[in-house]
């Protein structure tokens, strides 16, 4: 149930600059509906799998975050606009929460099949936690994946958002 | 820290800059707790640092070192368990207190995620 009015998740999307979700969608006027579902159907996701450890992806609760830490939920918003993958969307807001990206499986075959399966950690001893997807649309997340190396070792850190203009 | 040694990192990761740094400082102390270098505020958990907000961070290497440096200060028992991140203008300064093998290796991944530029390309000049 949404307890926030749809104006001020609009208001947040705009203030971040990614006021291309809503102008962009057709019909522009049906755009924070869908954004609604989308983020309840994430919301859902995140409780049937993490029950009591869920974070809360509600629109008041994505306001809030978004004056914590604007930059990570620019980054959602782009993502938002990107999948329509709950478990990917849910997977973004797990790194943008601070859980590290553990191992990455991908698998593609040209005009036959598309698998990605990301494996995050927590650094604070909770268990695993396994995201799939095999819309190929979803690669595209990894565009805002950081990147670094520790002594050469490879490392996937963080989830930013795009510069778009 | 007084006295501490002031490296300066170019980035042009702007407004992620402090959130990239501790991101990388946080893989080699996976124990790092933080602490908002103006209001004095403790984060033990990444995902309470208000980055929106945070212009200087302190990021321990753990609970007890912060404690530590809290209550007594910049002892020799704790050289070398912080570092200081500070914000500027297409910077990043890391504030330490000695560059010995260890920090270098801290500092060497700050550089690292710092210089990832394909994220703040504009998409238009990429495409």
């Amino acid at each position: 149930m949404n307890t926030v009015p749809l104006t001020q998740l609009e208001e947040t999307i705009r203030q971040a600059g990614e006021g291309w979700l809503i102008d962009s969608f057709s019909p522009p006027e049906k755009a924070l509906e869908h954004l609604s579902r989308s983020l309840e159907a994430v919301n859902r996701r995140a409780q049937d799998r993490l029950g009591g450890n869920a974070p809360s992806l509600s629109e008041t609760s994505i306001v809030k975050e978004f004056q914590r830490h604007p930059q990570g939920v620019r980054g959602f918003f782009q993502a938002l606009g990107g999948t329509r993958t709950p478990d990917m969307l849910l997977m973004v807001w797990r790194i943008i929460q601070g859980m590290e990206i553990k191992d990455i499986q991908l698998s593609y075959r040209r005009q036959q099949a598309f698998k990605m399966r990301v494996v995050l950690e927590s650094p604070y001893g909770d268990d695993d936690e396994e995201y799939e997807s095999s819309k190929i649309q979803d690669f595209a997340l990894f565009r805002h994946i950081g990147i670094l190396e520790i002594s050469d070792k490879p490392v996937f850190g963080g989830f930013y958002p795009l510069k778009l203009r | 820290m007084i006295g501490g040694i002031d490296v300066y990192i170019p980035t042009r990761a702007g407004n992620s800059s402090v959130e990239i740094a501790v991101r990388a400082v946080r893989q080699i102390w996976p124990n790092a707790v933080f602490e908002n270098g103006l209001t004095g505020d403790r984060y033990n958990r990444f995902s309470e640092i208000p980055f929106g907000e945070i212009e200087e961070l302190f990021v321990y290497c753990s609970t007890a070192a912060a404690d530590i440096w809290d209550s007594e200060g910049a002892i020799p028992d704790v050289y070398n368990t912080m570092v200081h991140i500070i914000a500027d203008k297409e910077m990043i300064i890391a504030v330490v207190d000695e560059k010995d093998a260890a920090m270098e290796r801290i500092l060497a991944a700050i550089r690292s995620g710092l210089s990832d530029d394909i994220l703040y390309i504009p998409v238009s000049e990429a495409a």
